[in-house]
Protein backbone atom coordinates (compact mmCIF):
# COMPACT_ATOMS: atom_id res chain seq x y z
CA UNK A 1 0.00 0.00 0.00
CA UNK A 2 1.03 3.31 -1.14
CA UNK A 3 2.39 5.98 1.49
CA UNK A 4 0.17 9.05 2.44
CA UNK A 5 0.45 11.86 0.33
CA UNK A 6 -0.80 15.58 0.51
CA UNK A 7 -1.51 15.96 -3.83
CA UNK A 8 -3.18 13.47 -5.75
CA UNK A 9 -0.92 11.08 -7.39
CA UNK A 10 -1.48 12.40 -10.83
CA UNK A 11 -0.18 15.89 -10.26
CA UNK A 12 3.13 14.92 -8.00
CA UNK A 13 6.20 12.75 -8.74
CA UNK A 14 5.47 9.72 -8.65
CA UNK A 15 8.84 7.37 -6.65
CA UNK A 16 7.97 4.11 -6.59
CA UNK A 17 9.90 0.91 -5.59
CA UNK A 18 9.13 -2.33 -6.97
CA UNK A 19 10.21 -5.67 -5.02
CA UNK A 20 10.29 -8.33 -8.01
CA UNK A 21 11.40 -12.42 -6.31
CA UNK A 22 11.95 -13.82 -10.28
CA UNK A 23 12.39 -12.60 -14.05
CA UNK A 24 8.13 -13.73 -14.45
CA UNK A 25 7.48 -11.03 -11.70
CA UNK A 26 9.89 -8.59 -13.01
CA UNK A 27 8.34 -8.77 -16.28
CA UNK A 28 4.87 -8.76 -14.81
CA UNK A 29 5.46 -5.61 -13.21
CA UNK A 30 7.64 -3.61 -15.40
CA UNK A 31 5.92 -4.65 -18.64
CA UNK A 32 2.27 -3.52 -17.82
CA UNK A 33 4.03 0.02 -16.60
CA UNK A 34 5.79 0.61 -20.17
CA UNK A 35 2.70 -0.52 -22.37
CA UNK A 36 0.14 2.16 -20.05
CA UNK A 37 2.29 4.52 -21.25
CA UNK A 38 2.25 3.56 -24.75
CA UNK A 39 -0.87 3.13 -25.19
CA UNK A 40 -1.53 7.04 -24.48
CA UNK A 41 1.14 8.13 -26.09
CA UNK A 42 3.32 9.02 -23.26
CA UNK A 43 6.83 8.95 -23.48
CA UNK A 44 8.75 6.63 -21.35
CA UNK A 45 12.52 5.42 -20.72
CA UNK A 46 13.90 2.46 -19.28
CA UNK A 47 17.38 2.22 -17.64
CA UNK A 48 18.50 -1.26 -16.97
CA UNK A 49 21.14 -3.67 -17.29
CA UNK A 50 21.42 -4.89 -20.87
CA UNK A 51 20.11 -8.66 -20.02
CA UNK A 52 17.04 -7.31 -18.30
CA UNK A 53 16.58 -4.54 -21.33
CA UNK A 54 17.23 -7.34 -23.55
CA UNK A 55 14.71 -9.36 -22.25
CA UNK A 56 11.90 -6.11 -21.79
CA UNK A 57 12.92 -5.86 -25.33
CA UNK A 58 12.06 -9.17 -26.49
CA UNK A 59 8.56 -8.99 -24.80
CA UNK A 60 7.34 -5.93 -25.86
CA UNK A 61 7.89 -6.94 -29.65
CA UNK A 62 8.12 -4.24 -31.83
CA UNK A 63 5.84 -1.91 -29.31
CA UNK A 64 9.72 -1.32 -27.88
CA UNK A 65 10.54 1.01 -31.26
CA UNK A 66 8.83 4.06 -29.13
CA UNK A 67 10.23 3.18 -26.03
CA UNK A 68 13.91 5.20 -24.56
CA UNK A 69 16.36 2.34 -23.76
CA UNK A 70 19.90 2.85 -21.73
CA UNK A 71 21.58 0.53 -20.04
CA UNK A 72 22.12 1.38 -16.57
CA UNK A 73 25.30 0.09 -16.29
CA UNK A 74 26.69 2.62 -18.19
CA UNK A 75 24.59 5.58 -18.00
CA UNK A 76 24.58 4.95 -13.89
CA UNK A 77 27.97 3.41 -13.56
CA UNK A 78 28.70 6.54 -11.22
CA UNK A 79 24.82 6.89 -9.78
CA UNK A 80 25.25 10.95 -9.46
CA UNK A 81 24.95 11.02 -13.39
CA UNK A 82 21.00 9.10 -13.39
CA UNK A 83 19.44 12.08 -11.71
CA UNK A 84 20.84 14.19 -14.62
CA UNK A 85 19.59 11.30 -17.18
CA UNK A 86 16.02 11.80 -16.14
CA UNK A 87 16.21 15.33 -16.31
CA UNK A 88 17.23 15.39 -20.08
CA UNK A 89 14.36 13.30 -20.54
CA UNK A 90 12.34 15.13 -18.68
CA UNK A 91 13.32 18.57 -20.29
CA UNK A 92 13.30 16.73 -24.10
CA UNK A 93 9.33 16.19 -23.29
CA UNK A 94 8.49 19.11 -21.37
CA UNK A 95 7.15 21.23 -24.26
CA UNK A 96 4.90 18.33 -24.76
CA UNK A 97 2.81 18.86 -21.99
CA UNK A 98 2.25 14.64 -21.69
CA UNK A 99 3.26 12.90 -18.58
CA UNK A 100 6.34 11.40 -18.15
CA UNK A 101 7.14 7.06 -17.44
CA UNK A 102 10.55 5.58 -16.29
CA UNK A 103 11.44 2.66 -15.30
CA UNK A 104 15.12 2.49 -13.38
CA UNK A 105 17.57 -0.22 -11.37
CA UNK A 106 20.16 1.59 -10.20
CA UNK A 107 20.68 -1.01 -7.72
CA UNK A 108 22.05 -5.16 -7.85
CA UNK A 109 23.65 -7.25 -6.37
CA UNK A 110 27.09 -6.46 -7.90
CA UNK A 111 27.44 -3.47 -7.16
CA UNK A 112 30.75 -2.34 -4.67
CA UNK A 113 29.67 -0.93 -1.39
CA UNK A 114 31.12 2.16 -2.49
CA UNK A 115 28.56 1.84 -5.35
CA UNK A 116 25.89 0.94 -3.22
CA UNK A 117 25.96 3.63 -1.08
CA UNK A 118 25.89 6.29 -3.87
CA UNK A 119 23.20 4.75 -5.19
CA UNK A 120 21.23 4.35 -1.86
CA UNK A 121 21.92 8.54 -1.94
CA UNK A 122 20.68 8.77 -5.55
CA UNK A 123 17.45 6.89 -4.71
CA UNK A 124 17.12 9.27 -1.84
CA UNK A 125 18.10 12.72 -3.86
CA UNK A 126 15.81 11.39 -6.72
CA UNK A 127 12.49 12.61 -4.34
CA UNK A 128 14.22 15.91 -3.54
CA UNK A 129 15.35 16.42 -7.40
CA UNK A 130 11.82 15.85 -8.87
CA UNK A 131 9.79 17.06 -6.04
CA UNK A 132 8.38 19.97 -7.95
CA UNK A 133 8.14 17.83 -11.54
CA UNK A 134 4.23 17.22 -11.98
CA UNK A 135 3.21 14.10 -14.22
CA UNK A 136 6.93 12.22 -13.75
CA UNK A 137 6.27 8.56 -12.34
CA UNK A 138 9.46 6.55 -12.09
CA UNK A 139 9.63 3.11 -11.48
CA UNK A 140 12.66 1.31 -9.33
CA UNK A 141 12.75 -2.38 -9.82
CA UNK A 142 14.14 -3.85 -6.93
CA UNK A 143 15.23 -7.44 -6.66
CA UNK A 144 14.86 -9.03 -3.57
CA UNK A 145 16.49 -12.70 -4.12
CA UNK A 146 19.29 -10.79 -4.63
CA UNK A 147 19.41 -7.99 -2.76
CA UNK A 148 20.38 -8.08 1.60
CA UNK A 149 17.29 -7.46 3.77
CA UNK A 150 19.46 -4.02 4.47
CA UNK A 151 19.48 -3.08 0.89
CA UNK A 152 15.34 -3.79 0.37
CA UNK A 153 14.54 -1.81 3.57
CA UNK A 154 16.47 0.86 2.81
CA UNK A 155 14.61 1.09 -0.33
CA UNK A 156 11.54 1.06 1.57
CA UNK A 157 12.50 4.14 3.28
CA UNK A 158 13.86 6.05 0.36
CA UNK A 159 10.29 5.41 -1.83
CA UNK A 160 6.97 7.15 -0.86
CA UNK A 161 5.71 4.18 -2.64
CA UNK A 162 6.23 0.62 -2.73
CA UNK A 163 5.06 -2.45 -4.61
CA UNK A 164 5.47 -6.01 -5.66
CA UNK A 165 4.14 -7.24 -2.18
CA UNK A 166 6.59 -5.41 0.57
CA UNK A 167 4.96 -2.25 2.55
CA UNK A 168 5.72 -0.05 5.23
CA UNK A 169 5.02 -1.27 8.71
CA UNK A 170 2.42 1.84 8.90
CA UNK A 171 2.46 4.98 7.21
CA UNK A 172 4.00 6.87 10.61
CA UNK A 173 6.96 5.00 10.21
CA UNK A 174 7.36 5.11 6.69
CA UNK A 175 9.51 7.91 7.00
CA UNK A 176 11.68 8.61 3.88
CA UNK A 177 15.54 8.82 4.32
CA UNK A 178 16.90 12.56 4.20
CA UNK A 179 19.38 12.49 2.10
CA UNK A 180 21.47 14.85 4.60
CA UNK A 181 21.60 11.50 6.74
CA UNK A 182 23.19 9.99 3.61
CA UNK A 183 25.62 12.87 3.59
CA UNK A 184 26.51 12.41 6.86
CA UNK A 185 27.36 8.42 7.06
CA UNK A 186 31.05 7.46 7.86
CA UNK A 187 33.69 6.49 4.99
CA UNK A 188 34.98 3.04 5.53
CA UNK A 189 38.66 3.85 6.21
CA UNK A 190 41.33 2.65 3.44
CA UNK A 191 43.18 -0.51 4.34
CA UNK A 192 46.22 0.33 1.73
CA UNK A 193 48.89 2.51 2.63
CA UNK A 194 47.91 5.98 2.04
CA UNK A 195 49.56 9.49 0.70
CA UNK A 196 49.01 12.27 2.50
CA UNK A 197 49.80 15.79 2.19
CA UNK A 198 48.52 19.52 3.34
CA UNK A 199 48.28 21.81 0.34
CA UNK A 200 46.90 25.85 0.07
CA UNK A 201 45.50 27.79 -2.07
CA UNK A 202 49.39 27.97 -4.05
CA UNK A 203 49.77 24.66 -4.27
CA UNK A 204 46.87 23.39 -6.92
CA UNK A 205 49.37 23.50 -9.71
CA UNK A 206 51.45 20.95 -7.65
CA UNK A 207 48.49 19.06 -6.34
CA UNK A 208 46.98 18.16 -10.52
CA UNK A 209 50.41 17.32 -10.88
CA UNK A 210 51.15 14.94 -8.20
CA UNK A 211 47.50 13.23 -9.24
CA UNK A 212 48.12 13.03 -12.67
CA UNK A 213 51.78 11.06 -11.63
CA UNK A 214 50.20 8.77 -9.37
CA UNK A 215 47.30 8.11 -11.77
CA UNK A 216 50.50 7.24 -14.30
CA UNK A 217 51.49 5.28 -11.62
CA UNK A 218 48.33 3.32 -10.83
CA UNK A 219 48.46 2.44 -15.14
CA UNK A 220 45.68 5.27 -15.37
CA UNK A 221 48.17 7.19 -17.54
CA UNK A 222 45.56 6.98 -20.76
CA UNK A 223 43.16 9.09 -17.92
CA UNK A 224 45.48 11.34 -16.22
CA UNK A 225 44.78 14.51 -17.55
CA UNK A 226 41.58 13.60 -16.71
CA UNK A 227 42.10 12.80 -13.31
CA UNK A 228 44.66 15.63 -12.76
CA UNK A 229 41.42 18.41 -13.66
CA UNK A 230 39.28 16.36 -11.49
CA UNK A 231 41.48 16.69 -8.23
CA UNK A 232 42.16 20.40 -9.20
CA UNK A 233 38.60 21.28 -9.00
CA UNK A 234 37.91 19.86 -5.90
CA UNK A 235 41.38 20.90 -4.35
CA UNK A 236 40.12 24.28 -5.93
CA UNK A 237 36.81 23.95 -4.36
CA UNK A 238 38.85 23.57 -0.63
CA UNK A 239 40.94 26.82 -1.28
CA UNK A 240 38.03 28.72 -2.51
CA UNK A 241 35.02 27.19 0.36
CA UNK A 242 36.77 25.29 2.48
CA UNK A 243 38.98 27.24 4.63
CA UNK A 244 41.96 28.43 1.82
CA UNK A 245 43.71 24.74 2.48
CA UNK A 246 42.86 21.27 2.54
CA UNK A 247 44.37 17.53 2.65
CA UNK A 248 44.81 15.25 0.28
CA UNK A 249 45.21 11.53 0.80
CA UNK A 250 45.56 9.06 -2.09
CA UNK A 251 45.53 5.16 -2.06
CA UNK A 252 44.99 2.15 -3.94
CA UNK A 253 42.08 -0.09 -3.38
CA UNK A 254 42.58 -3.11 -5.72
CA UNK A 255 42.80 -1.65 -8.96
CA UNK A 256 41.21 1.36 -8.41
CA UNK A 257 43.25 4.66 -7.33
CA UNK A 258 41.22 6.53 -5.05
CA UNK A 259 41.88 10.61 -3.78
CA UNK A 260 40.01 12.15 -0.83
CA UNK A 261 40.26 15.91 -0.33
CA UNK A 262 39.42 17.25 2.63
CA UNK A 263 38.37 20.68 4.11
CA UNK A 264 37.24 22.78 6.97
CA UNK A 265 33.73 23.58 4.31
CA UNK A 266 30.27 21.92 4.57
CA UNK A 267 27.86 21.17 1.67
CA UNK A 268 24.39 22.55 2.12
CA UNK A 269 22.83 21.08 -1.10
CA UNK A 270 23.13 17.43 -1.22
CA UNK A 271 22.66 17.97 -4.99
CA UNK A 272 25.53 19.60 -5.79
CA UNK A 273 26.82 18.14 -8.89
CA UNK A 274 23.85 16.62 -10.53
CA UNK A 275 22.32 19.73 -11.90
CA UNK A 276 23.55 20.58 -15.05
CA UNK A 277 24.79 24.50 -14.85
CA UNK A 278 23.16 26.37 -17.70
CA UNK A 279 25.62 26.50 -21.03
CA UNK A 280 26.42 30.14 -19.84
CA UNK A 281 26.85 29.87 -15.73
CA UNK A 282 29.54 31.64 -14.60
CA UNK A 283 30.26 29.39 -11.27
CA UNK A 284 28.87 25.97 -9.75
CA UNK A 285 31.04 23.56 -12.91
CA UNK A 286 33.29 21.95 -10.51
CA UNK A 287 31.61 18.69 -9.46
CA UNK A 288 29.41 18.67 -12.27
CA UNK A 289 32.46 18.71 -14.29
CA UNK A 290 34.31 15.90 -11.47
CA UNK A 291 31.12 13.76 -11.72
CA UNK A 292 31.61 13.38 -15.94
CA UNK A 293 35.65 12.56 -15.32
CA UNK A 294 35.40 9.98 -12.04
CA UNK A 295 34.25 6.68 -11.91
CA UNK A 296 32.75 7.29 -8.72
CA UNK A 297 32.06 10.52 -6.24
CA UNK A 298 31.60 10.52 -2.82
CA UNK A 299 30.50 13.55 -0.49
CA UNK A 300 30.47 13.71 3.15
CA UNK A 301 29.62 15.73 5.45
CA UNK A 302 31.65 15.46 8.65
CA UNK A 303 32.17 17.37 12.13
CA UNK A 304 35.23 19.03 10.93
CA UNK A 305 33.83 19.41 7.57
CA UNK A 306 33.67 17.81 3.79
CA UNK A 307 35.17 14.60 2.94
CA UNK A 308 35.27 14.18 -1.26
CA UNK A 309 36.05 10.35 -2.49
CA UNK A 310 37.29 10.19 -5.81
CA UNK A 311 37.39 7.06 -7.96
CA UNK A 312 39.37 5.98 -10.98
CA UNK A 313 39.20 2.43 -12.04
CA UNK A 314 41.71 1.04 -13.51
CA UNK A 315 41.57 -2.32 -15.88
CA UNK A 316 41.70 -5.89 -14.18
CA UNK A 317 45.67 -7.08 -14.73
CA UNK B 1 38.35 51.31 -31.55
CA UNK B 2 41.23 49.58 -31.59
CA UNK B 3 43.10 46.14 -30.40
CA UNK B 4 44.06 46.06 -26.98
CA UNK B 5 47.35 45.48 -25.20
CA UNK B 6 46.69 44.85 -21.03
CA UNK B 7 49.38 43.21 -18.71
CA UNK B 8 50.42 40.04 -19.28
CA UNK B 9 48.10 38.22 -16.40
CA UNK B 10 50.66 36.46 -13.65
CA UNK B 11 51.23 33.04 -11.95
CA UNK B 12 51.71 30.45 -14.33
CA UNK B 13 49.38 30.77 -17.13
CA UNK B 14 50.09 33.88 -19.73
CA UNK B 15 48.89 36.57 -21.84
CA UNK B 16 50.85 37.17 -25.07
CA UNK B 17 50.54 40.25 -27.25
CA UNK B 18 46.92 40.71 -28.81
CA UNK B 19 46.24 42.02 -32.30
CA UNK B 20 43.47 42.24 -34.75
CA UNK B 21 40.91 44.42 -35.99
CA UNK B 22 39.11 47.18 -34.17
CA UNK B 23 36.44 46.27 -32.47
CA UNK B 24 38.20 42.89 -31.58
CA UNK B 25 40.53 41.19 -28.58
CA UNK B 26 42.64 38.59 -29.62
CA UNK B 27 44.04 37.46 -26.57
CA UNK B 28 46.92 34.66 -26.58
CA UNK B 29 47.03 32.67 -23.90
CA UNK B 30 49.88 30.24 -22.67
CA UNK B 31 50.39 27.45 -19.88
CA UNK B 32 48.44 26.44 -16.98
CA UNK B 33 45.00 28.16 -16.60
CA UNK B 34 43.30 27.90 -13.35
CA UNK B 35 42.07 29.57 -10.45
CA UNK B 36 45.27 32.03 -9.54
CA UNK B 37 45.04 33.55 -13.07
CA UNK B 38 41.37 33.51 -13.80
CA UNK B 39 40.91 37.12 -11.79
CA UNK B 40 43.43 38.75 -14.03
CA UNK B 41 41.84 37.36 -17.05
CA UNK B 42 38.22 38.26 -15.84
CA UNK B 43 39.43 41.93 -14.76
CA UNK B 44 40.73 41.68 -18.63
CA UNK B 45 38.15 41.00 -20.83
CA UNK B 46 35.28 42.80 -18.26
CA UNK B 47 37.75 45.98 -19.18
CA UNK B 48 37.59 45.38 -22.92
CA UNK B 49 33.97 45.00 -23.18
CA UNK B 50 33.45 47.97 -21.16
CA UNK B 51 35.59 50.26 -23.40
CA UNK B 52 33.10 48.95 -26.40
CA UNK B 53 34.94 45.59 -27.38
CA UNK B 54 32.20 43.33 -29.35
CA UNK B 55 33.88 40.12 -30.19
CA UNK B 56 37.16 38.70 -28.29
CA UNK B 57 39.04 35.60 -29.50
CA UNK B 58 40.78 33.82 -27.38
CA UNK B 59 44.12 31.70 -28.60
CA UNK B 60 44.43 28.48 -26.87
CA UNK B 61 46.77 26.73 -28.70
CA UNK B 62 49.12 27.45 -25.99
CA UNK B 63 47.22 26.50 -23.43
CA UNK B 64 48.19 23.03 -21.87
CA UNK B 65 45.46 23.52 -18.74
CA UNK B 66 42.11 25.35 -18.41
CA UNK B 67 39.96 24.91 -14.88
CA UNK B 68 36.32 25.72 -14.32
CA UNK B 69 37.33 28.84 -12.96
CA UNK B 70 38.97 30.53 -15.78
CA UNK B 71 35.61 28.66 -17.94
CA UNK B 72 33.62 30.99 -15.43
CA UNK B 73 35.83 33.89 -16.14
CA UNK B 74 35.14 33.62 -19.96
CA UNK B 75 31.51 32.59 -19.56
CA UNK B 76 31.10 36.01 -17.68
CA UNK B 77 32.68 37.86 -20.58
CA UNK B 78 30.07 36.24 -22.82
CA UNK B 79 27.73 37.23 -20.77
CA UNK B 80 28.64 40.63 -20.24
CA UNK B 81 28.98 41.12 -24.13
CA UNK B 82 24.83 39.80 -24.70
CA UNK B 83 24.27 42.09 -21.98
CA UNK B 84 25.38 45.22 -23.98
CA UNK B 85 24.05 43.84 -26.87
CA UNK B 86 25.20 41.27 -28.17
CA UNK B 87 28.64 39.93 -29.31
CA UNK B 88 31.04 36.61 -30.14
CA UNK B 89 33.38 35.20 -27.98
CA UNK B 90 35.45 32.84 -29.97
CA UNK B 91 38.02 29.79 -28.75
CA UNK B 92 40.80 29.25 -30.91
CA UNK B 93 42.85 26.47 -31.51
CA UNK B 94 42.23 24.28 -28.07
CA UNK B 95 43.54 20.88 -28.03
CA UNK B 96 43.96 18.44 -25.61
CA UNK B 97 42.73 18.65 -22.03
CA UNK B 98 41.23 22.58 -22.93
CA UNK B 99 39.13 21.04 -25.40
CA UNK B 100 37.91 18.28 -23.83
CA UNK B 101 36.91 20.43 -20.38
CA UNK B 102 34.79 22.49 -23.17
CA UNK B 103 33.10 19.28 -24.70
CA UNK B 104 32.62 18.69 -21.52
CA UNK B 105 30.96 21.70 -19.98
CA UNK B 106 28.35 21.93 -22.66
CA UNK B 107 29.69 25.63 -23.91
CA UNK B 108 29.82 25.16 -27.63
CA UNK B 109 27.86 27.02 -28.18
CA UNK B 110 27.25 29.83 -26.58
CA UNK B 111 30.81 30.06 -27.11
CA UNK B 112 32.37 29.77 -30.43
CA UNK B 113 35.02 26.90 -31.57
CA UNK B 114 37.41 27.65 -34.00
CA UNK B 115 40.50 25.56 -34.71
Amino acid sequence: MPAATSAPDAVRFRHEAFFYGDQATFLAGVLPFVRAALEVHEPVMVVLRSEKLAAVRAALGSESRDVTMADMAVLGANPALIIPAWRRFLNEHAASGRAVHGIGEPIWAGRSPAELAESQLHEALLNRAFADDSNFTLLCPYDTAALGAAVLDAAVHSHPFLSGGRTAPSCEQHALAAPADFLALALPEPVAPVEQRRFGSTDLATVRRLAQEMAVRAGLADRSTEVGLAVHEVAANSARHGGGHGSLRTWLDGTELVFEISDAGHLDDPLVGRIEPRPDAVTGRGLWLVNHLCDLVQLRNTPDGVIVRLHFRGTAP
Amino acid sequence: MSARSEPVIDGEGDVGPTTGTPGDLVLSLQGELDVSTSGALQRQLACAIASGVTRIVLIFDQVSFCDCATLGAVMGAHRALQDRGGGELVIRGATGMPKRLLALSDVIPPLQLEP
